[in-house]
């Protein structure tokens, strides 16, 4: 009797663990998703569409993906690169709604939009929605994907019967007002819609850095490496930085010998109160002579609000480096409106 | 957060025109009735265009009935496309635009092909050349050039825009068109549309695997 119990309670707490793991897992599903990768931040955008053929939904995929891919690429969010990925699932016209995929009908005619709030939101980031989209151009569909990535209309309604609308001031012939490009203030007010969600890193970092290292061989050969680099480092809200630095560089010999190259470095560590200690993965061996050797680390302090500085030389062997750096906070602690 | 309105997810389908006609239906029979209306999908459709207020979920509730009613909905709007209430009355236009078959809702939508509106002239134009009916291409043509907003479309279109993208997409013809930027680049490529037009138009046949004119 007890031994059947004890089977019957485990029973009940298997089937209550198991409850809350669905509903744990079905809390963290989410029909606008971010994932992050460095300094790529990959929006990705899942729809269930009642009623569309395999052929539009791929479509609507290509078009709405190319607008932004192109307007991603040559704009930038602070250091941050923008991907959009939309995930169009076609499915039959009685489909219930899922709670990690937006519900959008296929109409016929032309026909497009979304149920949000109004002006710029995390709603889709935290919640499905539902909409209806029918025959549009390109700009039509980035239009309302642009919707499920939490960007509000740049137009309002000045009358009704009949309905006339205009553009806010300032936003006419941009992607959310009336289907034109995408510009600077849009991926701009992305950004922080994206760091109000949270799915930002904490702070992003950018700035300089100037190499030297200065070979002097016992025979008289001196050799000079010059570098000067870029940095992007990405903090984690636990301070783990990870990030990129770029160096092209020199390298120049007394005997007559002169050669460049360019190197990108992976680049690991922890930023603290007091600054940055750094760790190059990967280091260039330009010319035969490491740019950064791997078992030293580059400290960089704080020196000001996001701001920091600092100089490291050391000697190793025949060689003398220095490394001068200079970053500034390209990301920090923004505030959404 | 709390949603100011309802998808397809959650209990209540409608609740905002549900409290305007339980408001309005107190007898037995009338509450009869709307369970009736509730239970039938031609009554649903009906609703979606009598309760009309021009907010984005009357928008979806038509779109989403044009889906799953599109009978239905057709016949409604054919009933209340002269409605007195202008709301009503944009409701049925808007529900035609979607669910337009051949037959008397093409004939309907064709009456507005010369409503000085552009908010009716342009939709009906594009609803029936991407049904099929050549008769709005003129229409579409007229219209490079304008920059009068059709002003319901999310995002709004400028009239040479809307033409420009409902006439490339069904006849595959462009003429420079889709390289226009503004209303008077489009205007530069109507004389070749109306020329297109004047040698084409009659022969036009309609491809509906395609989605396009032919000929």
């Amino acid at each position: 009797m007890r031994t059947r119990w004890r089977f019957v309670l485990a029973l009940a707490l298997l089937a209550t663990q198991t409850v809350a793991h669905a509903q744990s897992v079905q809390a963290q599903a989410q029909a606008t998703s971010v994932s992050v990768k460095a300094d790529v931040v990959t929006i990705t955008v899942n729809i269930d569409v009642p009623g569309v053929s395999k052929k539009d939904a791929k479509a609507w995929k290509a078009d709405a993906e190319s607008v932004w891919k192109e307007a991603f690429g040559r704009l930038p969010y602070k250091c941050f690169k923008l991907q959009l990925v939309v995930n169009v699932t076609p499915q039959s016209e009685d489909f219930e709604a899922r709670p990690d995929h937006h519900l959008i009908f296929k109409t016929d005619g032309v026909n497009g939009m979304v149920l949000k709030p109004r002006g710029d939101t995390t709603f889709p980031y935290e919640n499905a929605t539902d909409g209806a989209w029918g025959d549009l151009p390109a700009a039509g569909f980035a239009h309302e994907v642009g919707h499920l990535m939490g960007l509000g209309d740049d137009y309002t309604e000045v009358s009704k019967n009949p309905r006339v609308t205009k553009p806010l001031p300032g936003r006419q012939h941009t992607l959310m007002a009336d289907g034109g490009p995408v510009d600077k203030a849009l991926v701009d007010r992305l950004g922080a819609v994206l760091r109000k969600a949270g799915k930002l890193p904490s702070s992003c970092w950018t700035g300089a850095i100037r190499v030297r290292v200065v070979e002097t061989f016992p025979e008289g050969t001196v050799c000079n490496l010059a570098g000067d680099g870029r940095v992007t480092l990405i903090v984690a809200g636990s301070g783990e930085v990870s990030g990129t630095i770029d160096v092209d560089s020199t390298y120049t010999c007394n005997f007559g010998f002169s050669d460049q190259d360019s190197a990108s470095m992976d680049v690991a560590g922890q930023r603290t109160d007091e600054g940055f200690t750094l760790q190059l993965s990967s280091s260039c061996k330009c010319y035969g002579v490491l740019i950064f050797p791997p078992d030293r680390l580059l400290e960089v302090p704080i020196t000001g609000p996001g701001r920091a500085e600092g100089t490291l030389t050391f000697r190793l062997s025949v060689a003398d480096y220095t490394y001068t750096s200079s970053l500034e906070c390209s990301a920090c602690e923004e505030a959404v409106g | 957060m709390r949603r100011a309105w309802r998808g397809r997810r959650g209990g209540h389908r409608r609740p905002l025109p549900f409290r305007r006609l339980l408001s309005a239906v107190s007898s037995f029979v009338g509450l009869a009735l709307l369970a009736a209306a509730c239970t039938t999908g031609g009554s649903s459709a009906e609703k979606a265009i009598i309760s009309f207020q021009g907010q984005a979920q009357d928008f979806y509730n038509v779109a989403v009935d044009s889906v799953r009613h599109a009978a239905d909905l057709r016949a409604a709007a054919l009933k209340h496309l002269h409605d007195t209430d202008p709301n009503v009355r944009f409701a049925s236009f808007y529900a035609l635009t979607l669910t337009a078959a051949p037959g008397s809702s093409m004939a309907a939508l064709q009456t507005f092909l010369s409503s000085s509106d552009v908010n009716e002239r342009l939709p009906a134009a594009g609803a029936i050349v991407s049904r099929g009916a050549k008769d709005g291409l003129p229409v579409l043509i007229d219209a490079l050039g304008s920059s009068d907003v059709v002003a319901w479309f999310d995002p709004p279109m400028e009239a040479w825009q809307y033409a420009s993208f409902v006439l490339t997409t069904f006849t595959g013809q462009d003429f420079g068109l889709t390289k226009a930027k503004d209303a008077a680049a489009a205007a530069r490529t109507r004389p070749a549309w109306q020329k297109w037009y004047r040698e084409h138009g009659a022969s036009l046949t309609w491809d509906p695997a395609e989605r396009r004119f032919s000929g």
